[in-house]
């Protein structure tokens, strides 16, 4: 640094010459940081214990409540709405976000070179206008460059927001979750017999079990009076407040993004149903890798699913309409089980063969998965062999 | 004009803005009073003054043109950006900044562009300082990891200095039923006052008790206001929730005093001086443990991992209805609070300050602090210890 250094002047008064390099530093803030006991003293890790003490306890005493129906998932599910919803406009994700934002933008991608010449002091005002003519040849010139920049960048936003509103318009937005009868009949409320084998089925079973799209909790309860360690997930509130109401274990989770947060190899028993219905072929891909990846050695998959017939019945008509992909067979399931390396593959049916569930078992998974990709499982899919 | 002597080492210290009642320039008071009383001759420049002030800032353009000298030091505040660091970084004398840290601008850009652009501005003049600097104070060791980041290398912790608030006068009485919660900081989106919000409707929904949620301090977004307010009303806590703004220092104290818990879900904060006032009025502390907030509050506080409401709710009714545990918080509060005691803290930020300024030439501050004052927390001086402080790190 080649400032004026009052230091200099005052050598021999005894300051101290601190040790300040960069990697003395940068020694001094990793050892500060570090988790380990070296670096840091009683004291601070004393209150790093205390802290993560304190959170499990918060933690738990929120997971009493919820089981004593104390947060039903229905009030969670309204606050969160508000949280959205209020946020003035520019401030989320909604399409009308992006059209405030884009107008804000596109008001101030603009240099004006007017500047403003008022002023309190007597005569200052006059010496802007004069310098303001001076200097005006400069900033027109950087001005102009930089308009004529935002301008073409505010063109190509809006040629990027109308191929990304074409993308859009491709999918339907539909709330699934808000008609999925489907996903309800899948979850065997009706069908107790078929739920009673899929509970045998399961006798055996250990570790932790997770019913996806739960719906009413038939299978959910089931487990649940046989004194099993499971929990529910589902996104539409009325159920789950009521499944909380009956001391059953839920959460309001979409599937997809629950499995993504579940850790490798966790879960004894995963039940699917709902998204094997009526998601797209690419989302029930997804939801096979995650089940192989949570699931521990041994573990099992359950594909809680419906025929045709129903599907195309007269009353589930919006979702024959509305789905992206009709549902798998049987044997299609079972053949992507088989497929990602689950063993011991079989199909339950219930009395007039309209629902069905196939189990299979979690085994150590092989190297040809890399091939399992989404246009592997359609031709598969496509397959005259598993036609039957 | 200035209160400087030209025989005498100073410091002038230079704020974006100088308002009453605020943090950062109650900070820089007690610093220019501590390097007064030590011998320096010290003052206030600011770039814009608010009214209230008392004439205890002077406008930055009665030094703009001052000689330079080889007597004065440069200590800048940093905390948003300001038209102050291209006149500082144009200067000959040695510029130490003490950062009190800048929130990220994401945080702002869902409300207020403007405020957001003076954030990145703030934080692109902070990387253009690391070449003009010769020492950076990070009021926290949160500060001092992100002047690490950013790319400094002579750093030091130096802690806020809190004043104590005066005795009330005339106190607050709450009004309504139930528990008061109490929040102070100012309505900006960094402050996170929708958990809050949401968490007193889960709260007052799943609890016989009920609570009622003051909120000191000003406006500083009007479209953040409003959206608070609509999300109060929509949950049905319009009544519970009560927005006071900014209210005086001894009406302050009353509300510390009274209330029954003092609440945060705040997502950034430097250091966070309203934590440690809470805890100097015996006022149990629930906060969301973001940013600076843990090393701040260290064991004295229920700290929590998300700003979600059954989780904030929990917390709050375990520090309301368990009494071991308010004792609990209550007394490592107080301990915690002892910490930032303003002398002690004085004594520190000299300390903290004499890597640069060689203080010891005036008065034996820096020796004595150094090397006597057992008193003085090792883990303040972390990233910039002098070789010959052995008794310093305890």
């Amino acid at each position: 640094m080649d400032k004026g250094h009052p230091k200099e002047s005052l050598e021999g008064t005894g300051k101290f010459e601190p040790e300040l390099s960069g990697a003395r530093v940068q020694g001094y803030l990793a050892e500060a940081s570090a988790s380990s006991e070296e670096g840091q003293s009683d004291e601070t890790l004393e209150a790093i214990a205390y802290v993560a003490r304190v959170q499990r306890e918060i933690e738990a005493e929120v997971a009493a409540l919820r089981a004593e129906g104390k947060y039903p998932p229905s009030l969670v599910a309204r606050i969160k709405r508000y949280y959205q919803t209020l946020l003035p406009p520019g401030s989320a994700t909604a399409l009308r976000d992006f059209d405030e934002a884009y107008r804000l933008l596109d008001r101030v991608a603009y240099i004006d070179i007017d500047v403003p010449t008022q002023s309190q002091k007597p005569g200052v005002s006059q010496i802007k206008r004069v310098a303001r003519i001076f200097i005006a040849w400069y900033l027109n010139y950087v001005a102009q460059q930089f308009n004529n920049f935002s301008s073409n960048l505010i063109r190509l936003i809006g040629i990027i927001d109308a191929r990304i509103a074409r993308l859009e318009a491709k999918f339907d937005e539909t709330d699934f979750s808000a008609v999925d009868l489907i996903g309800v009949t899948a979850s065997l409320s009706a069908q107790r017999e078929l739920a009673a084998a899929l509970a045998t089925e399961l006798a055996d079973n250990k570790g932790r079990m997770l019913v996806a799209e739960c719906g009413d909790g038939a299978i959910l309860a089931l487990l649940a009076d046989q004194g099993r360690d499971v929990y529910g997930i589902d996104t539409r509130v009325e159920y789950l407040d009521q499944l909380e109401m009956r001391r059953l274990e839920v959460r309001n989770s979409k599937t997809l993004s629950h499995l993504a947060k579940v850790e490798n190899s966790s879960l004894g028993t995963l039940v699917l149903s709902g998204i094997v219905d009526r998601a797209s072929i690419s989302d029930r891909v997804a939801a096979l890798f995650h089940a192989k990846r949570v699931l521990y050695q041994g573990g099992t998959l359950a594909i809680v699913s419906s025929g045709l017939e129903t599907f195309m019945a007269p009353e589930n008509h919006l979702e024959s309409d509305l789905s992206p992909g009709r549902p798998f067979t049987p044997q299609t399931w079972a053949e992507l089980a088989r497929r990602l390396s689950f063993s011991h593959v079989r199909t339950l049916f219930d009395a007039n063969s309209n629902h069905f569930v196939v189990i299979a078992n979690n085994t150590k998974i092989e190297a040809r998965l890399s091939w399992l990709s989404e246009s592997a499982i359609i031709s598969a899919a496509r397959d005259p062999r598993l036609e039957k | 004009m200035s209160p400087l002597r030209s025989t005498s080492l100073h410091v002038a210290i230079f704020m974006p803005s100088f308002a009453p009642h605020d943090a950062m320039a109650i900070h820089a008071l007690e610093l220019r009073d501590a390097l007064r009383e030590h011998g320096l001759a010290s003052a206030i420049y600011a770039e814009e003054i608010k009214s209230g002030t008392g004439g205890e800032a002077i406008p930055f353009t009665r030094f703009r043109f001052t000689t330079p000298s080889k007597n004065r030091y440069l200590l800048y505040q940093a905390g948003t950006g300001s038209n102050l660091v291209r006149h500082l970084v144009a200067r000959r004398e040695p510029l130490i900044i003490q950062y009190h840290n800048i929130t990220p601008r994401q945080q702002f850009v869902r409300f207020e562009a403007g405020i957001a652009s003076s954030m990145a501005w703030g934080r692109r003049q902070l990387e253009s300082l690391i070449q003009h600097t010769s020492l950076a104070l990070g009021i926290s060791r949160f500060n001092a990891e992100d002047l690490v980041k950013t790319g400094f290398t002579r750093i030091a912790i130096s802690p806020p200095l809190i004043r104590p608030l005066p005795l009330a006068k005339n106190p607050r009485i709450y009004g309504g039923a139930g528990h008061s919660l109490l929040f102070v900081g100012r309505l900006a989106p960094n402050k996170a006052h929708q958990d809050l919000i949401a968490a007193v409707a889960a709260y007052n929904a799943t609890f016989v008790d009920k609570v009622r949620l003051y909120l000191v301090g000003t406006t500083v977004i009007p479209a953040y206001s409003s959206y608070l307010e609509n999300l109060a009303k929509h949950l049905g806590v319009e009544n519970e929730v009560i927005f006071a703004s900014s209210v005086p220092s001894d009406e302050l104290a009353a509300m510390y005093a009274q209330a029954h818990l003092f609440v945060s879900a705040s997502l950034h904060e430097g250091f966070g001086f309203p934590l440690i006032e809470a805890m100097r009025a015996s006022l149990p502390v629930v906060a969301v443990g973001s940013s600076a907030i843990p090393e701040t509050v260290a064991d004295a506080a229920l700290v929590t991992a998300s700003g979600d409401p059954e989780i904030l709710a929990t917390a709050w009714h375990m520090a309301l209805t368990d009494a071991s545990l308010r004792e609990k918080l209550i007394r490592r509060g107080l301990k915690r609070a002892a910490r930032f005691d303003l002398a002690l803290t004085r004594a520190v930020n000299l300390a903290a300050l004499a890597y640069e300024i060689p203080l010891e030439s005036i008065t034996p501050a820096g020796l004595y602090y150094q090397r006597r004052l057992p008193a003085i927390p090792g883990d303040y001086i972390v990233a910039a210890t002098p070789a010959s402080a052995d008794g310093l790190r305890h």
